[in-house]
Parts: structure tokens; C-alpha cells; sequence
């Protein structure tokens, strides 16, 4: 039997609450990261990576997370090893992360699906910590914490209407659509 | 007094109801193959409705619960259940409580070989038909069922063997006497064939008249003797030692596997302890925790040691949980459900240990799901159905189990 594939939804799934999440994480995203977002979306390259991870079941929220995950990460670590917010000032700052006024954008190779990949799987285990859950062993397995969000809190199958941010991933959709 | 006498009376009364509704619902759920469910509602049914007037009512409970667990492939927690409805069926001579002891014997017999400890299966089944021949049971005695034991046993010796051929001959050698003196067709048909061929299993089949039911057979005959089959069943089966107890069985998707090894104490008694954690997992209401677990291994070392507390390690291994319990004859004791409050309050705590290894829930969480099992009562049934042992305890001071005589653990 596959783990999971008998059991009800986790007491603690709701969706009315996690599509509000979703949509937050989308007008926040969007906001904070705009011309990242649009560097990304007119890249090919880069919509080969968000049709690969669509068809792996990711949705374009988590996508988005991973996005400014990844961007976080090289704002905080270049020549930083080892940093992680200490200050309450530091710890504001990730929350309210946004793009600069005269921000450039980082480069396309800066988000490979090798990259994206390791936020994807980091956002699963704060993901989890945010629905309540407690993380009290140092070895988590995130394959299992993935089933266990795919399965019983419907984490791959949630998603609210949103627009368009990777207009060239999105291109094969409409070809493929009988007329 | 008279509204004392009134209280009780109605307070009973209106239990008894309650058991018996409870005991149709858990019907319901059974023939929806809602094991866990129908378990559950067995529990309130057994708690409510437990006392001498009520036995016959106590033992079917029992069975129906038994019959539960062996559906699970929960088979020590069935084994417990079963040898207390046997035991009880047999305090007074009434015939339908005869018939409920001869059912339990069935059951334990079918619990055996599911097992593979072929040994006790024939014991049991030894037993079954030296009460028949006692009681000289009839066929109304033995009820449907009784017409269905040979062909249960059947089956499954047919499948020991093919087993046994396949993986240790030697298993194979010793079980072909018990074959051939059992004359029961369907593993006569299988261990000729395996020995001479499939000509070999036809020839066997038309000496013993099952000439018709060659034709459904033969390929499935053809099929287990050919040298590409491979029977696959756990490891433990034919396993004949009694100091070691191997049990695998899963719930919600967690496999787990329970060793036992024991050098002191009754099988039996080793055997409870692996039957109240197989219990506790059944009632607990573990598809309402987050377990991100899929694999747990959970090992008893019960010795002489001359250490007092029971010692735990955490073994680490990346493929599963694993905790190995050392434990010495006085902690022993100290488990022992009929000993009171130490061993449940030992066992709950190590309980709630794992489930905050394998499960993300938040402590309060998974304490109130204890809490729950608590009050409903789950837990003191999986801790060995607390009352009932006492009564047994009362009243067969010399119980035969697996062939020992169980001393008895009070100081």
C-alpha cells in the first residue's frame, strides 16, 4: 500500500485558509520581485525549466517562492558564508524582501532547475512549519514530507486564478488546445 | 436504597443497550471490511457489557475482535484476544459456550499458520479435535465454520510446503510425514507433485476421489512446482524457535516490524507485550497525525540482567526508525498489564517517544490522541484488556498456552 493513499486530508488542511495563503504569496511575490519576474518570463530558456517543473506538478506559487528564495539567498550569501539573519533588523529584511529601486536583475544561469529544485524542496519543510507542524529530528527527508503534503494537505493540487508571469511557458498551452 | 438499587440497575441496563448496539454497529463495519472501526465500537461494546451474566455476549465480542485483527494481519493482537475467548468458553459447560471454544481453537489454529509456526498450528488444531471427540461435538456445535477448518488448513499446509520445497528442504522433510498422516487433499495433491511431478500430484488427487477438481487445480499446481516459482512469504515462517518473535504488519502506510528476543519468560508473555503494541496501533487514531515515517522497527531484549530500568537506544539507520528495549525480569514485570500503573505509564510514555519520532504533529496534539485513546478505553485494551486478564488470572490459575504452563507474575 503507498503511504498515504487511505487517508483522509490532515486535520489541519483547510483550504479556504491555503488559497488565501496562495493568493497572498502571489500579490506579494509579484510585488516585491517585478522585474526579476519579467527578466525571467521573456527568457526561453527559462520557460523550458517552469514546463519541466509544471509537468513535475509544481505550481507557479511555488515557483514564485522558489524565485525569491533563491534570490534572497544570493543578496545574502555572496562572500557570506553561513550567514543567516541574527537581528530583528536582519530578520525584517528577509521577511520584507524586495527589489531595489535601480535593482538589476540576476542572471538566467542564477536560476537553473538544480537551483530552484533545492528552494522548492526548502519551502516544503517551512511550509509545513507554517501549517503548525513541528520539525523535531535534524534528519528530515523531504521526499517524505512531499508525500505527505501531496497527499493529505493537497499541497501540489491548490492553486487560485493569477496572471500570467511566464508567458513563454505558457505558449505550448494554447498550441496544443484543439480549436 | 430502593433508589440506589434503582441507579444501578438502570445504569446497567442501560449499558448493556448501549454494548449491544455497539456490538451490531461494529457488525456493520465488519462486513464493510472497516476493521478499525468495527473494532472500536467492539471496545465500548466489551467495556460496557463485561460481567459473568453476559459471557456468552463477552466471548462472541472477543472472537469478533480476533477475527478483526486477523483480518489486519495483526496477529499476536488476534492471538490475545482469541486465547481469552477460549479460556473463558471453556469455564462452564454449556454448549454454545463449547462451540465458542472450539471456534477460538480454529482461529488460533488459522493465526498460527498465518504465523508459520506450523508447530503450534498443529497443536492447536490437535486440541480442536481432541475437545470435538470430549464433547462429542456435532455438527451444530461446530457451526459453518467447522466445515471449513479441514479445507483452511488445508490451504495453508499446501502453501507451508510449497514454502518449505522452495527455501529448506529440510522444513519440507519434516512437514511431508504430517502431510501424508493429515490426508488432506489440497497439500497431499501439492507436496506429491512437488516431489514427483505434476503426474505425481494427478495420480494423488484420483486416489483421493478429487478426480473433479483436478481440472481447476492442475495449473495452479503446474505453476507452484515449476523451478522459476518463487514463493515469497516473510521470513519467519517455520520458525520454530520460541525465543524469537518476529512480526511484521502496517498500519496507515507505516510498516512496521516487531522482534522479540526472549531468554526468560513464558513465549506467551513475550508475546502480550508485542500484542498491546499491535493493539495500541490498531485503536490509535494515527490517520489523524502528519507520520512522515514509512518504516519502524521496534526490538525487546528480555534477559536476566541485573539492571533494574529498562534501557532504550536509538539505533540510528537511515532506512527507518529503529529502538531496541532492553528489559530484565523485574522491569518485565513492571509491564505486565494485571501489574498495574508503572508498566502503562512506562509503555505510554515510550509510545508517545515514537510517535514524536515519527509523526510532525505538535506535541499537544499527539498528547490529547493519548488522551483520547485514554478515555475511550483503547488504551487499557491495548495494554492487555486490563479486567479481563484479572478475571482470567482469578479463575484459571493454571492455563496452558503454547504447551508451558504460565507461573504466575504476582509477588
Amino acid at each position: 500500500m503507498e503511504q498515504f493513499g487511505n487517508l483522509p486530508l490532515h486535520k489541519r488542511y483547510n483550504e479556504i485558509e491555503m488559497k488565501k495563503a496562495i493568493s497572498n504569496r502571489y500579490r506579494n511575490i509579484s510585488k516585491a520581485i517585478p522585474r526579476q519576474l519579467e527578466y525571467l518570463g521573456e527568457s526561453k530558456e527559462f520557460a523550458a525549466i517552469v514546463k519541466k517543473l509544471r509537468r513535475d506538478g509544481w505550481k507557479d506559487w511555488h515557483i514564485l517562492l522558489s524565485i525569491i528564495n533563491q534570490m534572497l539567498n544570493l543578496k545574502h550569501f555572496i562572500g557570506k558564508t553561513g550567514w543567516y539573519p541574527k537581528t530583528e533588523e536582519e530578520k525584517n529584511e528577509i521577511l520584507n524582501f524586495k527589489e531595489e529601486e535601480y535593482f538589476q536583475s540576476f542572471c538566467i544561469s542564477e536560476f537553473s532547475e538544480e537551483k530552484l529544485y533545492f528552494h522548492l524542496k526548502g519551502a516544503l519543510i517551512t511550509g509545513c512549519k507554517v501549517m503548525g507542524f513541528e520539525f523535531r529530528k535534524r534528519d528530515i527527508k523531504p521526499g517524505k514530507i512531499e508525500k505527505f503534503l501531496r497527499m493529505r494537505m493537497k499541497y501540489f493540487d491548490l492553486d487560485v486564478p493569477h496572471k500570467t508571469y511566464f508567458p513563454l511557458a505558457d505558449e505550448e498551452l494554447y498550441v496544443n488546445k484543439p480549436t | 436504597m430502593l433508589d440506589y438499587l434503582q441507579t444501578v440497575i438502570g445504569k446497567k441496563e442501560g449499558d448493556l443497550a448501549e454494548a449491544e448496539f455497539a456490538f451490531e454497529k461494529s457488525i456493520l463495519y465488519f462486513d464493510q471490511k472497516n476493521y478499525r472501526k468495527a473494532l472500536r465500537e467492539l471496545t465500548k461494546s466489551k467495556f460496557k457489557g463485561i460481567s459473568q451474566e453476559t459471557l456468552y455476549e463477552t466471548v462472541q465480542n472477543l472472537i469478533a475482535s480476533g477475527d478483526c485483527y486477523i483480518n489486519l494481519g495483526f496477529y499476536l493482537a488476534a492471538k490475545n484476544e482469541l486465547l481469552m475467548a477460549y479460556h473463558l468458553s471453556g469455564l462452564y459447560q454449556d454448549k454454545l459456550l463449547k462451540s465458542q471454544a472450539l471456534l477460538s481453537l480454529r482461529a488460533l489454529n488459522n493465526i498460527e499458520l498465518h504465523r508459520g509456526i506450523l508447530r503450534l498450528a498443529l497443536w492447536w488444531l490437535q486440541l480442536h479435535k481432541m475437545l470435538c471427540h470430549h464433547w462429542r461435538a456435532d455438527e451444530q456445535m461446530l457451526g459453518p465454520h467447522g466445515i471449513k477448518f479441514d479445507g483452511e488448513v488445508d490451504s495453508s499446509l499446501a502453501c507451508v510446503s510449497v514454502w518449505a520445497f522452495k527455501s529448506d528442504k529440510a522444513i519440507f522433510n519434516d512437514i511431508y510425514p504430517i502431510v501424508k498422516k493429515l490426508q488432506l487433499p489440497l497439500s497431499c495433491i501439492f507436496a506429491e507433485s512437488l516431489l514427483g511431478g505434476i503426474e505425481a500430484g494427478k495420480k494423488c488427487a484420483k486416489e483421493l476421489n478429487w478426480d473433479d477438481e483436478w481440472c481447476k487445480l492442475s495449473d495452479m499446481v503446474e505453476k507452484s512446482v515449476s523451478s522459476d516459482f518463487n514463493f515469497k512469504v516473510e521470513e519467519n515462517i517455520c520458525n520454530e524457535d520460541n525465543m524469537y518473535i518476529c512480526e511484521n504488519f502496517e498500519i496507515v502506510g507505516v510498516k512496521f516490524t516487531l522482534k522479540t528476543q526472549n531468554d526468560y519468560f513464558c513465549n506467551l508473555l513475550a508475546e502480550s507485550l508485542g500484542a498491546a503494541i499491535q493493539a495500541f496501533f490498531v485503536n490509535g487514531r494515527l490517520e489523524n497525525l502528519a507520520i512522515i515515517e514509512d518504516e519502524v522497527e521496534l526490538e525487546f531484549k528480555i534477559d536476566t540482567w541485573d539492571w533494574e530500568e529498562i534501557q532504550t537506544e536509538n539505533v540510528v539507520d537511515s532506512k527507518c526508525i529503529r529502538k531496541i528495549y532492553k528489559i530484565n525480569q523485574k522491569s518485565f514485570n513492571k509491564l505486565l498489564p494485571e501489574t498495574g500503573k508503572e508498566g502503562i505509564y512506562w509503555i505510554r510514555l515510550q509510545l508517545l517517544y515514537l510517535l514524536l519520532e515519527i509523526c510532525i504533529d505538535p506535541l499537544e496534539d499527539l498528547k490529547k490522541e493519548l488522551d483520547w485513546m485514554y478515555k475511550e478505553g483503547a488504551f487499557q485494551r491495548a495494554l492487555g484488556m486490563g479486567p479481563l486478564f484479572l478475571y482470567l488470572e482469578d479463575h484459571c490459575k493454571k492455563e496452558v498456552y503454547d504447551g508451558t504452563i504460565r507461573k504466575s507474575t504476582a509477588p
